[in-house]
């Protein structure tokens, strides 16, 4: 199954609530602040995140980022379009989170279908934890590839660690990077008409070089592959053209390099 | 000093930090990789900001200064801000954050992923502690945030306090808003500040003040060069000077007819001091801006008056002047060295000392290795070292016939040199050469002392090199005495020399030492 893109964030303007988010230091409106790592927290081994979105987009994928969340952290997803969530669209049930250190926690949660709905509540349980730290909140609908992308995917790190040599000695120097934030280099060979003049626009009018988007790597993943090879970053790169190039009749061409904002 | 991770651990991250109100009510908190403190922490959940763009380098060099002396000021020490958001618009604009107290903290990084990279502030080290020379902002959207040193503050008038001008001992309307007159330590031949007459309680007389407050007491007063008598009780005669020790004052007995000079032993309070560290440690506690005790790294200090030895003078008129002009005259004297120290407080060294090296660098140790030449004031290397003794402070010109031929010489002069001439460097090099230090010895012995201290250095041939190495991250000193050895250079057998420069990478994890020395 093809990958998919997330690239309009529905949460960034939302109401947020949680009667656990009391540290004044850490507010909730942190998990719509562009740095990762500025985080909200969640005072309580367990809480509930409640989101007004403000209107009734459609959704089917709510992604926490750079968590502290454990690897036994429990989670579920429900959307609705009333507050009390008395009827609930959708509902994940309690999964586990799979936040794992490989992917700085991240938690992403893919609906089979985009649900229209203003409210969401995320109910997460981390038994071993005092607090639970979350980075980001993304939501939104997700382009979902028609077509994979080609073979030559590269999926790595970027080495920020730095490994000096003195020429006479042969002394080696390592320094470590506090991360060496993953990347992926793909191409999609064989975007389709409608996806280049729609989505892939869009993508580009909305993000720049200055926003981030999440990429999913594959849509088939399990949840805890899902939530290593998903990156959350910049799509584009400043200085440089993005586009795609039409290389056939029906189908377009477009390469992407992402290196997952840390 | 500090331990830090050996390499091969996480990186640490870094958060300078600063106050931008008087009230400390607000700090500035930055980081190069966002960070929250502990719970436990103090403060607790605090949030700094990753605002650095690139490496924080911090840099002190004296080397330039080898054989001359002076401050050491910080170098290079600018971090580059993100500033997309205006962040720093009102720091720039109003200089809020200017001059505040900035501290550079190193912290070890346990967990990555955890909003406190699962260490806590206590366990930081401090690499820097200064204060914030100024915040720019640059047209790429990033700030400049420069950080300096505590000797910053020695550029204010060295005497705040100045005379009134409503007479006695204010001084006239022709003295108003002038300093008080300062001495330090023991002097030859100052010209004392004349107050006009005054009854201290031996009736209405000629009054000249040495010293703004007490002083241990004068040795000479002199009326054209003709030495008075000295009392401490009663009424002086004509011939005679009365001394008011306590005010840091003198009476003659009659008005005289030509220039009054003085010699004194000076400031006493709490106590007598006429050491070089001593003199400029009253210096900076007593007068400028008047640094704690707290500000003085201690144990670099006790070293620096073991180093120094000798007997030195400091006076300076009804002029105005800066403690940093003050301490520079001083330090010119002997070629120490004043910088401060990585924890924010002063420290005094002799680029001379000799002692068991504080760190040692074996070659597995060393990124680089690079020997530099020496100063411009040391190549080539002088035959001659002389070192001035018995300051005269105001040289006589018109003098009484009774003067004896040799004070009426020592007089007239700005002071004597002591020279060390080195037969062996003058068989040695082509074109010889003569340092000279202005200094201000009270004997000639002491004064013979340092140039021969010198030269012993110079003979045996002394050496600067730079040294990049990982270790001693965070603590490497101006002053400190350490060993590198290098298969090249002729380091194979290590080399010990005086720091008298360092620059420090932090993120990079590097810092370069510049050891000079005959080691």
């Amino acid at each position: 199954m093809p990958g998919a893109f997330l690239y309009d964030n529905v949460a960034k303007g939302a109401v947020l609530t949680s009667t656990q988010a009391n540290v004044p230091s850490m507010p909730l409106s942190n998990l719509q602040d562009a740095q990762p790592r500025r985080r909200a927290r969640l005072n309580a081994a367990s809480a509930t995140l409640d989101v007004d979105l403000l209107a009734a987009p459609p959704v089917d994928c709510v992604a926490l980022l750079s968590t502290t969340l454990s690897a036994n952290a429990i989670i579920r997803l429900r959307l609705a379009n009333v507050s009390s969530f008395a009827t609930v669209l959708a509902d994940t049930g309690t999964i586990n989170a799979e936040a794992q250190d490989e992917a700085q926690g991240h938690v992403v949660m893919v609906l089979p279908a985009p649900v229209t709905a203003r409210y969401l509540r995320i109910d997460l349980t981390d038994g071993a934890a005092a607090f639970m730290d979350i980075g980001l909140l993304v939501a939104g609908q997700l382009w979902r590839l028609l077509r994979g992308t080609a073979y030559g995917i590269r999926e790595g790190r970027v080495m920020l660690d730095r490994r000096d040599r003195n020429p006479f000695t042969g002394a080696e120097f390592p320094v470590p990077a506090i991360i060496n934030p993953r990347f992926a280099a793909f191409t999609l060979p064989a975007l389709s008409v409608a996806e280049a003049r729609n989505q892939h626009r869009d993508l580009l009018r909305r993000l720049g070089a200055a926003g981030d988007a999440l990429s999913i790597a594959e849509l088939g993943d399990s949840m805890a592959e899902r939530n290593r090879r998903a990156i959350w970053g910049a799509m584009n790169a400043p200085g440089e053209d993005a586009a795609v190039s039409r290389d056939s009749l029906p189908l377009s061409l477009r390469a992407f390099r992402l290196v997952e904002r840390a | 000093m500090m331990g830090f991770d050996v390499p091969g651990m996480l990186a640490p991250a870094f958060l300078p930090e600063a106050f931008v109100s008087p009230q400390n009510i607000a700090t500035l908190r930055l980081a190069s990789a966002a960070f929250y403190s502990a719970a436990s922490d103090t403060p607790a959940r605090a949030y700094y900001e990753p605002r650095i763009l690139d490496d924080i380098e911090i840099g002190q060099s004296a080397a330039d200064a080898l054989a001359v002396g002076g401050r050491v000021a910080l170098t290079v020490s600018e971090i580059a801000l993100a500033d997309g958001d205006n962040f720093a618009a009102d720091l720039a604009r109003y200089g809020l954050a200017d001059g505040r107290a900035v501290r550079v903290l190193s912290l070890p990084v346990v967990n990555a992923r955890a909003s406190d990279f699962g260490t806590s502030l206590a366990s930081a080290a401090i690499p820097f502690v200064g204060v914030l020379r100024s915040i720019d902002r640059t047209g790429d959207f990033s700030a400049r945030l420069a950080l300096g040193d505590v000797t910053e503050r020695m550029a204010t008038p060295l005497q705040p306090v100045l005379y009134q001008g409503t007479g006695g001992a204010e001084g006239g309307s022709e003295l108003k808003g002038r300093p008080k007159p300062v001495t330090l330590g023991q002097v030859f031949n100052i010209a004392p500040v004349f107050l006009g007459n005054m009854d201290l309680g031996a009736g209405s007389l000629p009054t000249y003040q040495s010293h703004w407050r007490e002083i241990a007491g004068h040795d000479a007063i002199r009326i054209r060069g003709v030495a008075q008598g000295i009392i401490s009780t009663g009424t002086p005669l004509i011939g005679q000077a009365r001394d008011y020790s306590a005010l840091g004052l003198f009476q003659l007995g009659a008005a005289p007819d030509g220039d009054v000079t003085a010699d004194l032993r000076g400031d006493t309070v709490p106590i007598y001091v006429n050491s070089i560290a001593g003199i400029l440690r009253r210096m900076l506690e007593s007068l400028g801006l008047a640094y704690d005790a707290a500000d003085f790294d201690s144990t670099a200090w006790a070293f620096a008056e073991a180093d120094l030895p000798g007997i030195v003078g400091f006076h300076q008129g009804a002029t105005g002047t800066t403690t940093l002009a003050a301490a520079e005259e001083i330090l010119a004297g002997s070629g120490a060295m004043l910088a401060a120290g990585r924890g924010g407080k002063l420290r005094l060294a002799d680029p001379l000392a000799t002692d068991t090296p504080q760190f040692d660098l074996p070659s597995a140790c060393v990124l680089a290795c690079e020997p530099l030449p020496l100063p411009a004031s040391l190549r080539p290397l002088p035959r001659a070292i002389a070192v001035r003794w018995g300051r005269n402070h105001a040289p006589l010109s018109n003098m009484a016939g009774s003067v004896a031929a040799a004070d009426r010489q020592r007089l007239s002069q700005e002071g004597s040199f002591a020279r060390a001439e080195s037969s062996l460097i003058t068989s040695r090099v082509a074109q010889q050469r003569e340092i000279s230090f202005p200094a201000a010895y009270w004997t000639e012995a002491e004064a013979l002392a340092r140039a021969e201290k010198w030269r012993a250095v110079l003979e045996a041939g002394p050496r600067m090199v730079r040294v990049l190495t990982d270790r001693s991250l965070g603590q490497v000193e101006i002053g400190q005495i350490g060993r590198v050895t290098y298969p090249a250079f002729g380091f194979d057998e290590g080399f010990v020399g005086v720091v008298v420069g360092w620059r420090e990478r932090l993120s990079a994890r590097r810092v370069e030492i510049t050891l000079w020395g005959a080691g």
